[in-house]
This record gives C-alpha cells, structure tokens and sequence, in this order.
C-alpha cells in the first residue's frame, strides 16, 4: 500500500561519487550519491545535483567521473549531507576506505617515518613531533601533506619531493630540493630571531637593484680576475662567491 | 466534451478472472471495490462461496497479477444490450481494471473444506512499478508526472488519455532538481512530487479514480465544479417536485439509506493543530527564517440552496480567541519553495473536517470519486415553527466511493464518504449559533 509522505527535514550523510568539478567561479562539486543515483544514466546526468562544500570559505576538489579516462579510471568519492529528496546537500571531504572496526590497519595512512626523516634532514624537527600527537590533511593522490599537532605551535606543508615550508614558535624555515636522495640539490631558508640562514648553490639577488652587505656605506669593488690584483701597493684579493 | 452516461436502472455486477471466468453473481459473499483520493489507487476485495475447494485446488486464473475486470450493466435492458453490441457504453460503466495481488482460502478441512475464497485485488500499478531511475529538471511537477504515467516502458500498463480538466498543472517552475532513485515511479510521486506540489498555491490531490481516470487537481478547483447529483435524505416518500427539478439540473437523484457523520476526528489534534499553525521556515540558500501563522486555506462554495454568508467551523470561537497557537512546526533543509508547499499541503486534511459515509442506490454511472454531489434533507422545522433547512444541505465533494455487492437484494449498492471543510450557512438553517463558531480563513468559491 502506498503511503502518504512525511516531512522529514534532517539531513544525512551518505557516499557520493564527484561526477564534475564545477567550472571557475562556482565552488560547488556535481555528485552522484551512491549507490541511490549509480542508475542515472545518459542526458539526466546533467542534472545530477550540484552541492557547496559545508563549510564556507572550503574549497574541494577531486578526481571527475567525467574525466575518469584522463585518470586512469579514478573517481574520488566525499561524503555528501543531504536531505531526503536529495534538492538540498552539502559536500564534506573524502572518504577514508573503511577496514573494518577492529581488523586491518587503515592501508592509507600518511607515511610517518618518510616524514620525520626527511625533517630531521633539514633540521627542523618541531617538539612533539609524535605520531601520536599530529594531524594532517594529505591531498587525493598523496603528493601533498599538512602537519600540524593539536597540542604544539607548529605547522608543517610537504610535498612528496620533500620541499618543506614550516612554521613554529620562534622559527620559519623554508625547503626546495630535488633529486632522489638526501642532500642532492636543496636550497633553504632558516628564520630565527636572531639569525638567518641561506643555504644554496647560488643566492641570486640580481633582481634586486641594491644588496648592502654592511654599514659602512661602501661599495664593493668588483674585478674579472680570479687571483689578488695589486693596487697603490696593496693587493685587492677577490671574492669569488660574490658576484655582481 | 461531456461523457455520455450510460442508462442504468437495475445494475448487474460483472466480474471477469483473466479475461474468461465471470463469477456468477450467487457466488459472491461479499464484493468492495474502494476507490479513496487518501490511497491514490482503487482496490477491491471479492470473497466468493468455493463450498467443496474447487477453484482453490484448481487454481485456474487466480494468480497474482491475473487481470480483474468489473462493469456494472443495466441487466433489464437484455434486447437493447444485444442492439448496441458494440456500444458498451450505452448500457455498461466499466470499473478501472485491477489484478489479484493475494488469494485467501479458508476451510474446515486440507481437502475439501468449506470453501471461502478471498481475492485482494489491486490496481497495477500497486504491483508492478516502473524501477528506472532519472533526474529531472526544468520541468514542473505536474510535467515529470504526465511524462511518467504516460510512459509503459517498463510497467506494462500506461494511462492512456489524460483529461486535462482534472489533470491540472502544477506552480513550480522547475529550478529545483527531482531525483526519482529507483524507489518506483508511484513511490517517486507520492513522496518527492506530490508534497513540493501545489495548484494556485493550493494542496494538491493525486489519485486515480474508480473509472481510472488520473487526477491531479486541488480540492479548490475540484470543489468549485458542479455537483452530478442530488442526494436525497431518507426514502422516496420524500422526493418533492422541487427535488426533482434539482435532480434534472444536476443530472440525476440517489437517495440515501443510511448515514454516519463526523466532524473532527478520534485524534483531536488532527484537524486542531492546523487552525492556528505557527510555522518557521528555514531558508538554507539565503540563510534566513521566516516565521508567521499559517490558517487553513479551504474553500466552499457560493451554492447552498440560497444566499452564502461565510464559512465557519463548528471550533469554539472564544478558545480560538484566547489561543496564540495551535501548533508550531520548523521545515528546514529544503528548497524555500519546497518548504512552503510543504506547508500548505499538510493543510490538505482540513478539507475532511467534515465527513459523511452515506449509503445511496446505485449511482456509479453518474459520479465518480472526485465529484461533487448535493445533499438534500427533507424541510424541518425549528422551535418557533418556522421551516429551515439541514445544515447538511448543499455541495459535499464525494472524497470515496465503495461499490458493494449486496447479497441480499442481489443488486450492487454503493457508499459515498463526502467531505467538505467548514459549515455552510444560509439565512435559515438549523444551526442557531452560528456566532459562536470560529470563522478561519476561509475563501468564498
């Protein structure tokens, strides 16, 4: 027997796939709520309904079913809040596979130890830098990480070549690196109070019209010649790692 | 175009099992066929003698889904049937086609038993439903459902013709997406079209009636039509010539034999709750409440035998004055125009405030469920003398008709359960009190 409807104004939270990534200027995400709407096939997938993230000012984004040939068949699935008729709803973030309440380890856990290495690399290793005591938010395919502690001033972006820009009491340090292992080619800055320090290859300041190196209001005397030149009896020894 | 009506004087029912069987009319205990607006679709209930389990033990045309035909023909006029073969509709009205959906047996022994056989019969659409699944817009509510039951694809059964006086459309403009998900196409209707609907800004009714005709109108609009017939109060003694003048301008007379009367309901806050309705809705795409009181919006209408004044309701007048609320309700998460036809659809039930089951003859040929019909109480008189009319009398919308086989008389009979929303009062009926009762935003047809 069929039923007279009764209003039911919650909202709950179900699986969707992203269908679209909605163009500039609209920042809702085109889903498909599953597995309710996995038979909407064809032309009535234009209508598929068409979420705002929940909270404002949160962007998300994620692999389309519309581009799944370009991504090698993946599609990102978020969780969706939406009422019962699905007109209204709102996007939250991605899903986390589930394993199940007790067996099984969550199989894509962010890589702790990778991470801590390649810190202690730099030297910038924060206090209570413990699994224990870190959140992070990782992009969808894993390149990009964001650290922080709940209970520790730091906050830490990576990414999966280990270029590193962080921030804690008293410190900001800031990473580019390339090559396959520690120590090839990586350049950085370390801010402290007191201090800062510049490690690079080359420090290129030649986009800068001026570079004052003291207080004295001298100008540096530049020459093409790679051994002391002598000048009204004294020799003017060059400065090979600068040049202008 | 008015739709010829058959001459029907001593109906005969006629069932038909799979399209060979006709049940012979001694066989049945007992026979309802309901068509009700509340429950969208007609059913019926046959419960045959099968004295020795033959029909059980046989089985023969009582699977689920068998075809189920019912007309009620004019058994005098054998010649004039023979004459007009080909013209069923002269003699016959055919009831909407239904199909077995359970078969129940009882007997006093495995083997022979007793021998009483009940068919549940259901429309089709109540068995098979159309599964697909789509997402729809720019489309008005009243669209998405023409398109649906005009559609067989996967139902094996559609409608074929819709009559557009009663199937009306709806106010949406289509902004807001439908999602039917699989759940079946009534189901989709029912639960995601129908509550988002309105007409004129008025509840929508949705329901196949017993002549299967689909109807998608407002009580409003199907209230404001003529009424068919003139319901005559207690026997034919009583039929005066005015009565029948009446009769002949409506297009025909029934006359009543039994009556049950409600007003209100056995849950009090049924129809309560909805007079003074406080309601906030809560408007996520701009992040804004409105909140205010929500009064009934039924209607009645102008003819009463006389001059209309006002319609009122048989609530005290002094609690109403006295009372700022009679509910509160908070509508959230949805669309805003969604939310507000919510609203003013869960007002649908008042216009069954007032309720009449009334036993009349026969008069299937001439009415069907979502008519109107005039009810007519013989002239009494009050106290001083003076003749008033019944406040019963006038207009009541037929809201469900049950045709019943009496075995008795042999004959089928029907009963009509009539509603309508609010008194209505003339200068000289037989309600003296009129002030008392409160008056709610009622609108004058």
């Amino acid at each position: 027997m069929i039923k007279a409807h009764k209003f039911d104004g919650n909202l709950k939270l179900y699986r969707a796939n992203i269908y679209a990534n909605v163009k500039t200027g609209d920042d809702r995400l085109q889903v498909r709520i599953m597995p309710y709407m996995a038979g909407i096939t064809g032309e009535d997938e234009a209508n598929l309904p068409k979420y705002p993230p929940l909270y404002k000012g949160h962007v998300i984004k994620g692999y389309a079913e519309v581009d799944s040939q370009v991504n090698d068949g993946k599609v990102t699935s978020i969780f969706v809040l939406a009422n019962d008729d699905f007109t209204v709803g709102y996007c939250l973030d991605p899903i986390n596979e589930f394993n199940g309440a007790l067996n099984g380890a969550l199989k894509a856990s962010w890589n702790y130890q990778e991470t801590k290495s390649v810190l202690q690399r730099c030297g910038f290793m924060p206090q209570g830098f413990t699994y224990e005591n870190i959140t992070c938010d990782t992009n969808e395919n894993g390149s990009l990480i964001e650290l922080g502690a709940y209970n520790q001033p730091f906050k830490i972006i990576m990414t999966s070549s280990g270029d590193v820009i962080g921030i804690m009491e008293h410190r900001c340090f800031l990473m580019a690196r390339s090559g396959q292992s520690s120590g090839t080619d990586s350049s950085y800055i370390d801010i402290r109070p007191t201090k800062v320090e510049i490690k690079s290859k080359v420090v290129d300041l030649s986009k800068s019209d001026e570079v004052i190196l003291g207080h004295r209001g001298m100008n540096l005397i530049g020459t093409f010649a790679e051994s002391p030149v002598p000048c009204e009896g004294i020799n003017l020894a060059p400065c090979k790692t600068i040049k202008v | 175009m008015a739709k010829k009506v058959p001459n029907i004087e001593i109906p005969s029912l006629n069932v038909r099992l799979g399209g060979l069987n006709m049940l012979a009319s001694d066989s049945y205990r007992s026979f309802d066929f309901i068509a009700d607006e509340d429950s969208f679709l007609p059913k019926c209930i046959i419960r045959l003698d099968d004295k020795g389990g033959d029909a059980f033990r046989s089985f023969f045309n009582l699977s689920i889904g068998t075809n189920v035909e019912v007309a009620i023909t004019e058994s005098l006029s054998e010649t004039e049937r023979k004459s007009n073969i080909n013209d069923t509709s002269s003699y016959s009205i055919q009831l909407t086609n239904l199909a077995i959906s359970a078969v129940y047996s009882s007997s006093d022994s495995v083997g022979y038993g007793s021998g009483n056989l009940e068919l549940l019969c259901e429309h089709p659409w109540a068995i098979t439903q159309d599964f697909n699944s789509h997402a729809y817009a720019g489309k008005s509510n009243s669209e998405i459902i023409k398109s649906l039951i005009q559609n067989a694809s996967s139902r094996g059964f559609k409608f074929e013709d819709l009559d557009s006086e009663i199937f009306q459309s709806t106010d949406e403009d289509g902004t807001i997406p439908r999602y039917n998900c699989g759940e079946g196409d009534l189901n989709f209707i029912v639960n995601k079209l129908l509550p988002y609907s309105t007409i004129n800004n008025n509840p929508v009714v949705f329901f196949v009636d017993d002549k299967n005709n689909v109807h998608l109108e407002s009580f409003q609009s199907m209230y404001s039509k003529e009424s068919k017939l003139l319901v005559v109060g207690g026997d034919e003694g009583d039929i005066d010539d005015a009565m029948r003048r009446r009769a002949q301008t409506l297009g025909g007379l029934a006359v009543s034999t039994n009556l049950l009367s409600k007003i209100g309901d056995k849950v009090p806050d049924k129809y309560t709750k909805l007079l003074k309705r406080e309601i906030s809705i809560d408007d996520c795409s701009n992040l804004l409440t409105y909140t205010g009181k929500l009064l009934p919006k039924v209607a009645i209408s102008k003819y009463s035998q006389g001059k209309t004044s006002k319609g009122y309701i048989p609530v005290s007048l002094s609690r109403m004055i006295t009372s700022d609320a009679t509910d509160k309700v908070c509508y959230t998460n949805h669309m805003y125009n969604d939310l507000k036809a919510i609203a003013l659809n869960e007002q649908k039930d008042f216009n069954s405030f007032f309720k009449i089951d009334i036993d009349v003859s026969f008069c299937g040929h001439l009415i069907s469920v979502g008519d109107n019909v005039e009810i007519k109480i013989p002239i009494l008189e009050d106290e001083s003398g003076e003749k008033v009319n019944h406040w019963m009398d006038g207009k009541w919308h037929v809201k469900a008709i049950k045709y019943k086989w009496d075995p008795t008389a042999g004959v089928p009979g029907m009963t009509l359960t009539l509603t309508r929303p609010s008194f209505v009062f003339n200068s000289n009926t037989t309600i003296a009190n009129r002030d008392e009762f409160y008056g709610v935003g009622m609108t004058i047809l």
